[in-house]
């Protein structure tokens, strides 16, 4: 009986091991096959991309002439592929309007119909894919795939984000009313990526709806705004409005973006150093976060105003370390600042870290002034 | 001796291999899942266009971040490893050198080429609440502002880290080795899930996945992709194959499930608000980098807080791995030690229902499948060559078992060749698949009998205790020069 279920037993393991080693070469041969393919479709990409790329290509008279011909076909073995890889590159280094033009209408021609395909395939990789192409290429026409396909339960949240990121590329209408509704859950960099390629008119209808935007949604606008450099004196009025705003999130940012913008209104002039004199007087009332101090600094080191040089004397020796660094920079800025600056180091401070600091970018800015 | 002590000797003996037989399929089972959990993950991602991918990753919106670099008599190196940082893709960023003590000219190296001057004003402190060793003085350069130098007493790697947490002045920092190739996109890869966090998501430390540098050309700190090759050493393609099995299906496994203890010491992010609540680096393990990650894990449940650890499977960073077997078997000791302490030194935690799936599931995991995984291993070894001595066990059952866990080590091993090419396809010619198969088959006989014997030769010199410094010092041909003795903690799975 025992022999008989060690028999049993050999005979069970060693059908599993023939198994797995079958799966074991099977696994090898679909490596092997997959690398082979991989390699021999790269080197044809790469080849057919080389050949678009020459000089007298069907691609180059097209870009040149407007004319697409017969040679520049999509059927064919990774003709597509090819296609895109040289489109895209084309695009990544070309600087004129009309070419960038000639290259979408290429891709709304020739590709959409497989892009809407793509679309519906049931792979999340080749749908992500497709939806990095669309985005590439901005192909108006798959606009109402992309907002249904959005809406669908099944959508990840990845081609979620990546969709509405082809539909601030494409200036859909549909990006305003999506961002004055909520922030929706998305990250701070991911309204950003989406703010920031909107054309003038449909930032201009968020600005006009400014007040009623969603928190976070008014923070990167107006980061969006500074990384844009607008400056146009409707931006610079809501921008100096809101610095009496009790959240001093908006506060830091509208600061921020003014010290970009680098003027301000008399008016706003006056309000800040209201608050720095109010600060000055009553040290316990202070409430303002070192973050708001920084951004004040700087505001006051790119809007030139002599009025200012006393409160950036003062915060020199202020208790944050990048407040300190950030007063003595934009003292700098200043006609007269490092003779400033050098008289803080001979003693005309009283607070040590100031005289440091002062010292410190002094130092720098010899050395900048030598080395240019 | 009579009847009754070989019956005892016998009972125990069975008792012993019913243990071991069912810690073979427990773990075995284990492995599957792991494996399953990424095959569906990493099939999901298969073939995402990489290079548009990169586009998409806008630099401009990364938060600003602070690298800190601790070096040790890296006189050789240390200036190109600066120069490549200076260089990578980000948009606002410092670098933090830490010269810890080093008894060559680390320091004046790069006092010299990047003009450095001393900073005399009191520089800003993170206010991380623990004692390091003096500082000698804080060197800012005048040519690039944000790279800063600290000159410090020496006192081993996580105390020059802990000094870097406390000068840096960015958010979230890196901690990376000096010796540690990283790809041009690293920081921004990496950064992602930080940077897509929403509003009520926490992310408390990120890393991805390390490379094995040898074999490959490596061009003044930096790797391009045509550039990768499969070493043609027999260790160093065993170690590409477990660092491919370690990154890719354990910590893809367990990431997914926030269940990772170890986030890469050759390069993670941490933020730092965390890392100082936390109290910084342990000065006194070995395994720092993991010791921190489990602390940090500790916190996160006492806290019950929803905050992440995040793993990122994009190769990220290359390394060079030891090419010599005794050098080889020091990093692992060393790693192993490092993993027990680390357990050991937070094994309030173990199956501490308080802790959550940390305390039931990840801490048992590391306990029972990774640090006793050797003892095991060797008992099992010895207990058959008893069994097969004493003719209590059938030889052929003892054959075909060892036929049917060689065959199903390679296939793991083949598994995870399979999400590598997948996914990022980095060696690029048949012949290396090829070769990582044959290898793949080779494992049982020679490397896994080796390292199981070196992590036992770990766990005996727990009772030893010496004290952490740095590693030791091996001159390997890859990089100029390196450190051979850090990297990854591929602890293996």
């Amino acid at each position: 009986m025992k022999q008989l279920d060690t028999n049993q037993a050999l005979l069970a393991f060693a059908l599993l091991s023939a198994f797995m080693l079958l799966v074991l070469i099977l696994l090898y041969a679909y490596l092997a096959y997959r690398k082979a393919t991989y390699n021999k479709r790269q080197l044809s990409v790469y080849e057919m991309v080389r050949d678009l790329e020459q000089p007298d290509s069907a691609l180059e008279t097209y870009l040149a002439t407007g004319e697409a011909s017969r040679r520049l076909s999509v059927r064919g073995p990774y003709r597509m592929e090819a296609l895109q890889e040289a489109l895209q590159h084309r695009l990544s280094i070309s600087n004129t309007p009309e070419e960038r033009r000639l290259i979408y209408e290429f891709a709304e021609r020739y590709f959409t119909d497989h892009y809407r395909q793509a679309l519906r395939n049931r792979r999340w990789s080749t749908r992500m894919n497709t939806l990095l192409w669309i985005e590439q290429f901005r192909i108006h026409s798959l606009h109402p795939e992309l907002i249904r396909w959005m809406k669908a339960r099944r959508c990840s949240a990845e081609e979620h984000f990546q969709i509405l990121r082809i539909l601030s590329k494409l200036n859909s209408d549909q990006i305003v009313p999506f961002l004055s509704e909520k922030d929706h859950n998305l990250s701070d960099s991911q309204l950003l990526q989406i703010l920031l390629p909107l054309n003038e008119e449909l930032i201009d209808q968020l600005l006009a709806q400014f007040d009623t935007l969603p928190r976070r949604v008014r923070y990167n606008l107006m980061d969006a705004l500074r990384i844009h450099n607008v400056r146009s004196t409707e931006v610079l009025a809501l921008l100096e409005r809101q610095l009496s705003h009790y959240d001093g999130e908006i506060r830091i940012r509208a600061l921020k973006t003014i010290a970009n913008f680098g003027y301000m209104s008399r008016e706003a002039t006056r309000q800040l150093v209201d608050v720095l004199e109010d600060e000055h007087d009553h040290p316990e009332r202070m409430t303002s976060s070192w973050p708001e101090r920084l951004m004040r600094a700087k505001v006051m080191g790119n809007v030139h105003e002599d009025v200012f040089v006393s409160y950036l004397l003062e915060m020199l020796g202020d208790s944050s370390y990048r407040v300190r660094q950030q007063a003595a920079e934009s003292l700098s800025n200043y006609k007269n600042g490092l003779e400033l600056l050098a008289k803080v180091v001979a003693g005309e401070h009283a607070d040590r870290y100031a005289r440091e600091m002062a010292e410190e970018t002094l130092e720098r800015k010899q050395y900048e002034r030598n080395l240019a | 001796m009579n009847a009754t002590w070989l019956e005892l000797i016998g009972t125990i003996f069975e008792v012993i291999s019913i243990i071991i037989a069912i810690y073979v399929v427990v773990v075995s089972l284990v492995y599957i899942v792991l494996f399953f959990v990424a095959a569906h993950k990493l099939n999901r991602e298969k073939d995402v266009n990489e290079s548009q991918y990169e586009q998409v990753l806008q630099e401009e919106l990364a938060p600003p971040l602070s690298i800190i670099v601790p070096a040790y008599n890296e006189e050789l190196n240390i200036v190109w490893s600066v120069r490549s940082l200076l260089g990578i893709n980000y948009k606002q960023f410092e670098i933090v050198v830490v010269n810890d003590g080093s008894k060559d000219a680390t320091a004046q190296q790069l006092i010299d080429e990047f003009d450095m001057v001393e900073v005399k004003s009191r520089v800003r402190w993170s206010g991380l609440g623990k004692e390091t060793k003096p500082i000698r003085g804080i060197y800012r350069s005048l040519q690039h502002t944000n790279l800063v130098l600290v000159d410090k007493e020496n006192g081993g790697k996580a105390d020059a880290l802990n000094v870097g947490i406390n000068v840096c002045q960015y958010p979230y920092f890196a901690s990376l080795d000096g010796d540690t190739v990283l790809d041009q996109d690293a920081f921004i890869k990496v950064m992602k899930p930080i940077m897509d966090a929403g509003p009520d998501e926490e992310i408390v430390a990120t890393g991805g996945s390390v490379g094995i540098a040898n074999g490959s050309y490596v061009d003044s700190g930096y790797l391009s992709r045509d550039s990768v090759r499969l070493s043609h050493k027999p260790l160093v393609v065993m170690q590409v194959i477990e660092y491919l099995r370690a990154f890719l299906m354990g910590r893809i496994g367990l990431s997914r499930y926030n269940l990772l203890l170890i986030v890469s010491g050759a390069f993670g992010i941490f933020k730092k608000s965390w890392v100082i609540e936390v109290g910084g680096y342990d000065v006194n393990t070995i395994g720092e980098d993991m010791e921190l990650v489990v602390r940090l894990h500790r916190r996160i449940q006492e806290k019950k807080s929803k905050a992440q650890i995040v793993y990122v499977p994009d190769p990220v960073c290359w390394t060079e791995a030891p090419e010599q077997a005794k050098i080889l078997r020091r990093q692992r000791t060393r790693w192993h030690r490092g993993l027990f302490e680390s357990l050991w030194k937070n094994r309030k935690m173990m199956l501490n229902p308080r802790y959550g799936k940390i305390g039931m599931i990840s801490m048992p995991y590391f306990l029972f499948v990774e640090l006793l995984g050797p003892v095991v291993e060797l008992t099992g070894i010895i207990t058959v060559l008893i069994g097969l001595f004493l003719d209590t066990i059938d030889i052929r059952i003892t054959l075909i078992l060892a036929l049917l866990m060689l065959l199903y080590g390679s296939l793991l091993s083949m598994g995870a060749v399979l999400f590598e090419e997948w996914c990022f396809k980095r060696y690029n010619r048949v012949s290396d698949l090829t070769r990582l198969f044959l290898y793949a088959l080779s494992e049982t006989f020679w490397y896994r009998p080796m390292m199981t014997l070196w992590r036992f030769e770990g766990l005996l010199r727990i009772a030893a205790r010496k004290k952490h410094a740095w590693g030791d010092m091996a001159r390997g041909g890859v990089m100029n020069s390196k450190k051979t003795d850090n990297g990854a903690n591929g602890g293996g799975s």
